[in-house]
């Protein structure tokens, strides 16, 4: 098993933290991980400079991912993490087992985000065309597809028009394609 | 008659006629108001009749709107006496019945309203329709009036215009308590800890607060969506298999698991390629669960089903990225790798060219020893041939010399061989039949049990396909509901609906009463004639009868041809009398429909018409005599 | 000038004319090549214009009639024009202003069983490629990304929702 590099996770500067305060840090943490959010420096400016701050905001996502990368026994955590007092230890399992579900969504995301290009979101909309420069009177319904497909890193918006024809030969071949994956799910 | 003039004050109402709440039956109108209800009503009728609502003040103006009126209601089809008198000088019987008429004819909302829905498309083009050409009147409003993109028609009524205020659908992961509503479940202490301290509320936690709705509603669908794909499989395929949701799950992804490894080592056999990154990819697959990470950190594995056929750079590319930590001395380490890979490289090449070498000179021997192995086979089964021979024949040899003898003893042998032979089928059957029949019928129940569970799991599947259509029903019904309700709501703008239904009831009730007495008094008239046509019938046959009896005495006794002309005097004075009655009874009916004449009359108030005709004629005078002064004035 | 309409209503149609014989009917009639040209304009303009109103033949041949084109030049555009017509509106609704279409899906479902994220995933995912054909330039442009089981179950879901409405729009 591959060791946490100890040396670059700072964990003098989180043994600095107090106790009550590791546990909004921690939960912090994995939030960041899930989305993006807000800095939250000015609850824990006391205790770190900003860059520390950030130092230490680093190394605690470093930790959670590789604990939670591999879903490791409590006893295999604090081995890792043995320089740490065991308080604090015992809090970084805690925030593991809790947030379980978050970080398993986050790292599935992060999966994702491996290939190429993967679909981030998806938007539509139904028109009613009603007249053209051709026809006065076309009265037909289309569907606008978006979908935002992000792209080595910046989101790209990708629009499809389709008429009821095209939407239906779309959803037979996705159906198709759904059944294949509900016979890999588990 | 009142709930007549209810009716039609309940109307006139409705069509926005200024009537006092105290106006409870059509006496109290005063001509003012006739003319407006009249005026009203043909208005709704038709939109262009261009009318005056309130009584002019000059009479001769009056005379003409009369006119105009009974115009009016003459071309809707009003068959009967009317002109301008029936308005100015009006007498609430004519009145009831005009109004009735023009009530009659007034467009009817609901009609209107069942025509309209022709079809979703057609509703929808009217509103399309309409929309566009309200917006195409309104004014361009310049982008600063319009709050974030927002134009107020009206303070209900708003639309977008223009893209300022919209932006992408995006939806990003939130964190959702789970389990609060189902209060038998605990809920483990760190994890309330955590939703009581430390989890932001919903709409804090999108980057921003616009997100909110996005990141709801996505992750609404997802679970909506699970929750109805795992619904449908287990109906179909879950049920079938007869185990718990829990089992089903476990199966399905052990199942999955295995045939995913199998496929991928068999196509790893098929591909021979025997770099390290297979081997490491095995391990990971076939260890996944106990034997983790073995020097490298990290790995990416993408497997394709069916077509593994990735070429070994690629694998080797991904597997770089995985390569985090050791990233310091990569330059050297590559380098040094490379050359040591280049070395072993040749050597392996050296080492290959032996190895076929030594591989055909193999090949060479192999040869050789199979057909060595072959005839010494041969050479062996010979021998072993001929060594039974060898052993037979020295038997029957050996017994020769006493051949009866061994014979009687082999046949006693035999005998007895038989015999056990026998005896141990018999012991067999024995067991054997109990043992047959007992599998037998525990073969029968275990159909029997399948049979049964094969019928519940079929009952199951009714019950909740069932299930499901009552949802439906109960969904539908709740709407048909709805819509009732809010049809209902709108109903009750005309409050006395009920009131009147009752009524026309109670109406129709006694007009069948009276039908009844109707039918009496027929019935007692018809006995009465019957009887006066008996008594009439009886009177001429006993005329004639005495006629007769006196005629033939007359002519032997002078007293009784008296008798028979008195009679016959009698006869006529009688005649005379009956017909006086019934002229007396004709002149009473007369005389009663004259008095109704007289009634019907008195009501139509014509003493104080006509006291209203005159003064208003007078006051036309002196208007035509203003005129006329006014004129010869110029 | 029935030959002749036929010859304009091919060319509304997307075919090319065939001035060849174009020049055969015109021949007859002695026409110069401007009067050639202003012809089959003004054909164009009234065979497009009435299909793009929807006109039926009788109506136009009157309409016709009123500025004073012949009788038996009128009633003869308007039988091509009758036979033609729904032809033409066909094709003309094809054309009608699009911003792209949707040519065609192709798809693979993948089974990930590990990555660099996370030890194990063990989650099927889609890769979808969407051809999408821009009407103008004539080009199909094609996009691949993947999307995760997820995604996928609620843009499907999402897909049969559109489809319902927009069936409901179409008569």
């Amino acid at each position: 098993m591959a060791k946490l590099p100890q040396e670059e996770l700072h964990l003098n500067l989180i043994e600095k933290c107090p106790e009550d305060k590791i546990d909004g840090l921690l939960h912090y943490s994995v939030d960041s991980l899930c989305r993006s959010c807000h800095p939250d420096y000015s609850k824990y400016s006391a205790i770190w400079t900003l860059e520390e701050w950030f130092n230490v905001l680093d190394s605690l996502k470093k930790i959670l991912i590789f604990f939670a990368k591999s879903d490791l026994s409590k006893s295999e955590v604090s081995d890792a993490l043995s320089p740490l007092p065991e308080q604090i230890i015992a809090k970084i399992f805690d925030c593991l087992t809790v947030r379980r579900s978050d970080l398993h969504a986050a790292l599935l995301q992060q999966t994702m985000s491996i290939s190429e290009a993967y679909l981030k979101d998806f938007d539509w909309k139904i028109k009613y065309a009603l007249a053209s420069d051709k026809i006065s009177c076309v009265e037909e319904p289309l569907v606008t597809l978006s979908l935002t497909v992000s792209e080595e890193g910046c989101k790209k918006t990708i629009p499809v028009e389709m008429n009821a024809e095209e939407l239906k030969s779309l959803i037979t071949s996705l159906e198709a394609a759904n059944k294949a994956v509900l016979q890999l799910k588990s | 008659m009142e709930e007549v003039d209810k009716i039609i004050i309940h109307t006139c109402r409705q069509i926005g006629c200024d009537l006092d709440e105290d106006v409870f039956s059509l006496k109290e109108f005063s001509t003012a108001l006739v003319i407006e209800a009249v005026v009203r009503c043909l208005r709704v009728i038709d939109p262009s009749i261009n009318l005056a609502h309130q009584l002019p003040p000059g009479m001769s103006a009056r005379y003409r709107l009369g006119t105009d009126l009974a115009n009016a209601c003459v071309n809707l089809g009003w068959r009967g006496e009317i002109g301008y008198q029936t308005f100015l000088y009006s007498n609430d019987a004519d009145i009831r019945r005009i109004l009735m008429f023009l009530i009659e004819k007034l467009p009817k909302e609901t009609a209107t309203s069942t025509s309209e829905p022709l079809g979703k498309i057609a509703l929808l083009k009217r509103r399309i329709s309409s929309e566009l050409s309200q917006r195409l009147n309104q004014p361009w409003l310049p982008p600063v009036c319009k709050k974030r993109g927002i134009r107020w028609t009206s303070s209900e009524n708003w639309q977008r215009e223009g893209t300022i205020a919209s932006h992408c659908y995006h939806s990003e992961y939130l964190t959702i308590p789970e389990g609060l509503g189902d209060f038998s479940r605990e809920i483990g202490e760190d994890v309330k800890e955590y939703y009581m301290r430390h989890l932001q509320p919903v709409n804090l936690q999108p980057t921003h607060s616009k997100y909110t709705a996005p990141s709801l509603m996505e992750r609404n669908a997802d679970r909506l969506t699970t929750a109805q794909e795992w619904e449908t499989e287990w109906n179909t395929l879950g049920l079938q298999s007869r185990l718990s949701e829990k089992d089903y799950r476990a199966r399905k992804a052990d199942r999955l698991q295995k045939r995913i490894s199998s496929q991928i080592q068999e196509s790893l056999k098929q591909s021979e390629s025997s770099s390290s990154a297979v081997s490491d990819l095995l391990q990971v697959i076939g260890a996944s669960s106990e034997q983790r990470d073995k020097g490298k950190g990290s790995r990416f594995t993408h497997t394709e089903k069916l077509q593994f056929a990735k070429d070994d750079d690629k694998l080797a590319s991904e597997m770089a990225i995985g390569e985090g930590p050791k990233v310091s001395s990569e330059e050297e380490i590559r380098q040094q790798q490379e050359d040591e890979v280049n070395a072993l490289r040749d050597q392996l090449q050296e080492l290959t060219t032996q190895v076929e070498k030594m591989e055909i000179d193999m090949k060479k021997f192999k040869a050789g020893m199979t057909e060595m192995e072959e005839n010494q086979k041969q050479v062996e089964a010979q021998n072993v041939e001929s060594q039974e021979m060898y052993k037979v024949k020295k038997k029957t040899m050996d017994l020769l010399p006493d051949a009866d003898n061994n014979i009687a003893q082999l046949q006693a042998v035999v005998d007895a061989s038989t015999q056990r032979l026998q005896s141990l089928h018999q012991q067999w059957e024995e067991h054997r039949t109990p043992l047959i029949e007992e599998y037998e019928k525990l073969q029968k129940e275990t159909e029997n049990q399948v049979d049964e569970s094969q019928k519940k799991v079929e009952d199951i599947r009714a019950l909740r396909e069932k299930m499901k259509e009552v949802a439906e029903e109960t969904k539908g019904k709740e709407e048909i509901h709805k819509q009732l309700v809010e049809d209902y709501k709108k109903m009750t703008r005309d409050l006395n609906r009920s009131a009147y239904t009752r009524r026309i009831m109670e109406i129709v009730g006694n007009i069948r009463k009276q039908k009844e007495d109707i039918e009496k008094v027929l019935i007692e008239t018809k006995g009465l004639q019957k009887e006066i046509n008996q008594a009439s019938g009886k009177l001429s046959r006993t005329f004639t009868a005495t006629d007769e009896l006196i005629f033939k005495d007359a002519k032997k006794d002078e007293s009784v041809r008296k008798a028979y002309k008195l009679l016959a005097s009698l006869h006529e004075s009688f005649d005379e009398v009956i017909k006086m009655v019934e002229d007396t009874g004709s002149i009473v009916r007369e005389i009663r429909d004259l008095e109704d004449q007289v009634d019907k009359e008195l009501t139509k108030k014509t003493g104080a018409n006509l006291e209203k005709i005159s003064s208003d004629l007078k006051q036309m005078k002196t208007e035509n005599h203003g005129l006329v002064a006014k004129v010869k004035g110029k | 000038m029935k030959l002749l309409c036929a010859q304009v209503i091919k060319d509304l149609l997307g075919d090319e004319i065939d001035y060849e014989k174009v020049h055969k009917i015109t021949s007859d009639a002695k026409y110069e090549i401007g009067d050639v040209k202003a012809s089959i304009a003004a054909l164009t303009f009234i065979l497009s214009s009435a299909v793009k109103h929807n006109v039926d033949g009788d109506s136009l041949s009157n309409e016709l009639q009123q500025l004073g084109l012949p009788k038996e030049h009128s009633t003869a555009l308007c039988k091509t024009y009758e036979g033609k017509r729904d032809d033409v509106r066909q094709k003309f609704k094809e054309q009608s202003f699009r911003v792209c279409k949707l040519d065609g899906v192709d798809w693979r479902v993948d089974y990930v069983v590990s990555s660099s994220s996370l030890q194990e995933v063990n989650e099927p995912n889609v890769q979808l490629q969407l051809r999408i054909a821009n009407p103008d330039t004539e080009s199909v442009q094609t996009t691949a990304f993947t999307v995760s089981a997820d995604k996928f179950r609620v843009l499907l879901s999402d897909l049969k929702e559109i489809q319902r409405q927009v069936e409901s729009l179409v008569e």
